[in-house]
């Protein structure tokens, strides 16, 4: 893994876009690692609210259930006939906005208020009957927040597992990765000079040498030169004197 | 209401009550003896299931072996057992009664009949399922054709139909036909008890004699607290129901009746006790030690304290001789009895042990 680079022709330019590369990756990974922590204490207040409204939903639960054993007590069985009756419309609804950690968006549930009361138990228990309906609009109330929770809870797991992957990505692969094509071309580069510099010493060498050989050279010449003429122009005569 | 005025009747007083009624009279003493004492109670709050408490109840209670065949026991059954037991008895009395004895026992059934037809027009405008129905109507509010009830298309073909010839027609051609439709079915519970209160209370005046004495007692005591009660429940609730409505719910007697117009605009506690302050008894229901606002969380609630007068009322009509009341008087108890157990085997059920004495009435 950490050989790997990627494919790249070794240029100046090339070098100067990967070091910008490494520099946005390793800025990159820091942000997202900050993220992740705030991600992270996030979803452990949650998980801890969670755990205690569920626990205290069992209590809860039981009273009211209790609670509803006392109206059917009081009011008779029939109760459940005429509070189904008297359920024109939801008593209340419940809202969704959206709450934002860290850019991850959260489902945020909220229960809006309770219609009146109506008049259930009027003739008797009626007293049983709203003590048991309180007690249920408690539970929906904390069956809402649960669910609130439950929402951010999931949503956030998976966020942070999002997160975490790309964080170790950079970490693991790409900065690597960018680090190695960075000395890959830097290395090449450091050998094209160092090419460079032993061509130009060569060039320099080679001209040096033919320039100490065309000095000599032409020193020879030179003497010759002289020598040469000479005797010829003493020859030419001599020739002529020859022939003559 | 001239209906019920069966001045006919003669007037039964101790010489010749028993020539009619000392034998039925003797076997609702007899019931009345089984009727289960503190100890008793005392006894099955201890028990830790419903196996156990059936053990005690068949041990050494009147009520026997009657979970024998039941193997698998809920607050539900045992109640249902219960009850079909005590429905029994007073089927018993009704067969073995003179006139206007059956008469009389008649009209304790009406109040079960009435509730029973509003669960019928209840299911038929919500479009349950009406053998289910059925089956949850109070036993001793069974009329013949009240299957029909279910048949029937529209409200208005139900009343046509099958109202008007059953006992309960008086207590309906009160409320007006178009209300019989809208109105809600809570509404016309309290309308149909109030006419029902009524009724009752004018049956018994031309009963006249003893039972007059002791029913006028009971009568009134039950026309008040439905007064009270159903004041403290609509506390503001003008939008739904208007003061007018409201004192048109209050059965017309009763000791509260002169403050009925008083009553009829109170919206909070503090009037509430303001304009009983007249009336020591009520009052001290009222007001009870731990206050109103506690409502049913605290130890006692309005209800229960209610209940205990009426049972305080109920026995003194089981104390007297020559006289109707005994047999309202009982059933009422016993009725009382039967919610014991099932409060009792419900807090067994649900591990809430501690919580028995919330509603425990000890009737012996």
């Amino acid at each position: 893994m950490s050989a790997a680079r990627y494919p790249t022709l070794p240029s100046r330019m090339t070098l100067t876009q990967f070091k910008n590369r490494l520099r946005g990756a390793k800025k990159g990974h820091s942000l997202l690692k900050k993220k992740a922590d705030a991600l992270v204490i996030r979803f452990r207040r949650i998980l801890s609210e969670l755990a205690d409204v569920k626990r205290a939903m069992i209590s809860e639960m039981k009273a009211a259930n209790f609670a509803l054993a006392e109206a059917k007590f009081t009011a008779g069985d029939s109760i459940s006939m005429t509070v189904a009756e008297s359920m024109k419309q939801e008593p209340a609804r419940v809202r969704i906005r959206h709450d934002n950690v860290a850019g991850v968006r959260l489902p945020v549930f909220r229960l809006g208020e309770f219609s009146n009361a109506d008049l259930t138990g009027m003739g008797k228990g009626g007293e049983q009957v709203v003590a048991a309906r309180n007690k249920f609009r408690g539970i929906v109330e904390n069956i809402v927040r649960i669910a609130s929770l439950q929402t951010s809870f999931v949503t956030l797991d998976e966020a942070i597992k999002v997160t975490n992957r790309r964080v170790n990505a950079l970490e693991k692969v790409v900065v690597p990765k960018v680090e190695n094509t960075i000395s890959y071309i830097q290395s090449e580069l450091d050998e094209l000079e160092r090419e460079e510099f032993f061509r130009l010493k060569k060039v320099q060498k080679v001209k040096k040498r033919r320039m100490l050989e065309e000095e000599a050279e032409k020193k020879k010449k030179g003497i010759e030169e002289t020598t040469a003429t000479a005797p010829v122009m003493f020859a030419q005569p001599d020739q002529d004197d020859l022939i003559a | 209401n001239t209906l019920f005025r069966h001045s006919s009747y003669s007037m039964r007083n101790f010489l010749s009550y028993n020539i009619h009624d000392g034998g039925v009279e003797a076997i609702v003493y007899g019931f009345r003896d089984g009727i289960l004492s503190q100890e008793l109670y005392n006894q099955i709050s201890q028990c830790d299931s419903l196996e156990d408490m059936k053990v005690h109840l068949s041990q050494s209670t009147d009520y026997g072996n009657f979970l024998q065949n039941e193997t698998h026991l809920s607050p539900k059954v045992i109640h249902e057992y219960a009850q079909r037991k005590l429905v029994d008895e007073f089927m018993d009395i009704r067969r073995a009664a003179d006139q206007p004895l059956g008469k009389f026992l008649d009209f304790i059934t009406y109040e079960y009949m009435i509730t029973n037809v509003l669960k019928l027009i209840h299911g038929a405008r919500n479009g349950r399922e009406a053998l289910s129905l059925l089956y949850t109507c109070h036993p001793l509010g069974w009329f013949e054709r009240m299957e029909a009830l279910l048949a029937s298309t529209s409200l208005e073909d139900m009343y046509e139909t099958v109202l008007v010839d059953s006992p309960l027609a008086p207590f309906f051609t009160y409320t007006k036909q178009e209300e019989f439709d809208e109105v809600q079915i809570e509404k016309m519970h309290c309308r149909l008890q109030k006419n029902y209160l009524e009724a009752f209370y004018n049956f018994c005046r031309d009963l006249g004699g003893e039972t007059w004495e002791v029913m006028s007692t009971i009568l009134e005591f039950e026309a008040d607290r439905f007064v009270i009660t159903i004041t403290r429940n609509t506390y503001g609730m003008k939008g739904e129901l208007h003061e007018d409505e409201r004192k048109r719910l209050y059965p017309a007697f009763g000791q509260l009746a002169d403050i009925h117009d008083e009553l009829a605009r109170v919206d909070n506690d503090d009037t509430l006790k303001e304009k009983l302050r007249n009336y020591p008894e009520f009052l001290e229901i009222v007001s009870g030690d731990r206050g109103l606002d506690a409502g049913a969380g605290s130890k006692e609630s309005l209800e229960k304290r209610f209940n205990e007068r009426s049972v305080e009322l109920h026995r003194a009509s089981l104390q007297q001789q020559f006289q109707y009341g005994v047999f309202y008087s009982w059933l009422k108890l016993k009725e009382m009895e039967v919610n014991n157990l099932m409060w009792i085997s419900e807090c067994i059920f649900q591990n809430m042990k501690s919580k028995i004495p919330q509603w425990l009435v000890v009737i012996a």
